[in-house]
């Protein structure tokens, strides 16, 4: 009997492409919790700046109030705007949609 | 009438021990860069601000059907959480390397305070007597409006060129300068 090694091939492909990945959405979720932690870290380091290098005048008081201010509000609006969100269901790629062979074959 | 900066006394004992400054020294000028120049940052972040809320109402229906989807729409809450907080952390760098970039001149010398970035940080200073030459320049619409430009100085110490960017009435302090400058010679010859 005779394999055609390409027929073979391109059959694995479709196979692979078809093939569904998903992915849990609280792993997004622990990828925005790195980041908090990276932006607590420069906000931090930049409040030192300014204690450090002798910059606390009201300008800069009320800069970074208001900064942080917004920070809170973007962090409660995040909060509030994901609070139905089931983190348990998975966000799913591939399939039909994503077969890149699905016109030729 | 030359434009300075108030100093508090918090900070006063700070930027004493920045400068080492010594006991018969004075600081006579505390120079930021002219408030104005920060002006063209602020309005960068109102349009990047504007820009998630314009996409979803730019978008109409192709941007409804993301929020109508459970999977697509956290995703996207996540980003935008994302972007306003880089948005917010950028612009606090900005302001941090902009206010932390000061020129502090006392009637003995000038100290040049130099904030390149968050982790970089250069200080260079000059004994007045060693200036030899200060010249100042206003150029533009913005800057002849409000009154600010650099002053250029010309010394005999280790660093030959000193510049004094977007500092507020460049004529008053290059005169301010020159000044100081003439007074502290007397003390040096």
């Amino acid at each position: 009997m005779r394999i055609d090694i390409w027929d073979l091939m391109s059959r694995k492909l479709i196979l692979y492409y078809k093939s569904m990945i998903s992915i849990p959405l609280y792993i997004f979720l622990l990828i925005y919790a790195a980041f908090l932690l990276v932006f607590i870290f420069f906000f931090f380091a930049n409040f030192f700046h300014l204690f450090h290098m002798g910059g606390t005048t009201v300008t800069s008081f009320l800069v970074t109030i208001i900064l942080v201010a917004l920070t809170v509000a973007v962090l409660l609006l995040t909060t509030y705007s994901l609070r139905t969100v089931s983190w348990s269901d998975t966000l799913n790629l591939g399939g039909d949609a994503y077969n890149i062979f699905n016109p030729i074959f | 009438m030359l434009t300075t900066y108030l100093i508090p006394f918090s900070n006063r004992m700070t930027i004493d021990a920045l400068i080492h400054r010594k006991d018969y020294e004075k600081i006579q000028y505390f120079l930021h860069r002219h408030y104005i120049t920060f002006v063209p940052i602020l309005i960068l972040l109102v349009l990047l601000l504007i820009v998630p809320i314009a996409t979803i109402f730019l978008g109409g229906e192709y941007t409804s059907s993301w929020f109508a989807s459970s999977t697509i729409y956290p995703l996207i809450v996540l980003f935008v959480s994302i972007y306003y907080l880089s948005l917010i952390l950028f612009f606090y760098s900005y302001f941090i390397t902009f206010y932390l970039d000061v020129w502090i001149i006392t009637n003995d010398r000038l100290v040049d305070i130099r904030q390149e970035s968050l982790f970089s940080r250069t200080i260079a200073e000059v004994d007045l007597y060693q200036i030899e030459d200060v010249s100042s320049e206003v150029k533009g619409l913005f800057p002849s409006l409000f009154n600010y430009g650099n002053v250029y100085l010309q010394t005999a110490g280790p660093v030959p060129k000193f510049v004094l960017y977007n500092v507020p009435d460049p004529h008053g302090l290059r005169q301010a300068i020159l000044s100081l400058a003439s007074e502290d010679k007397k003390y040096h010859n």
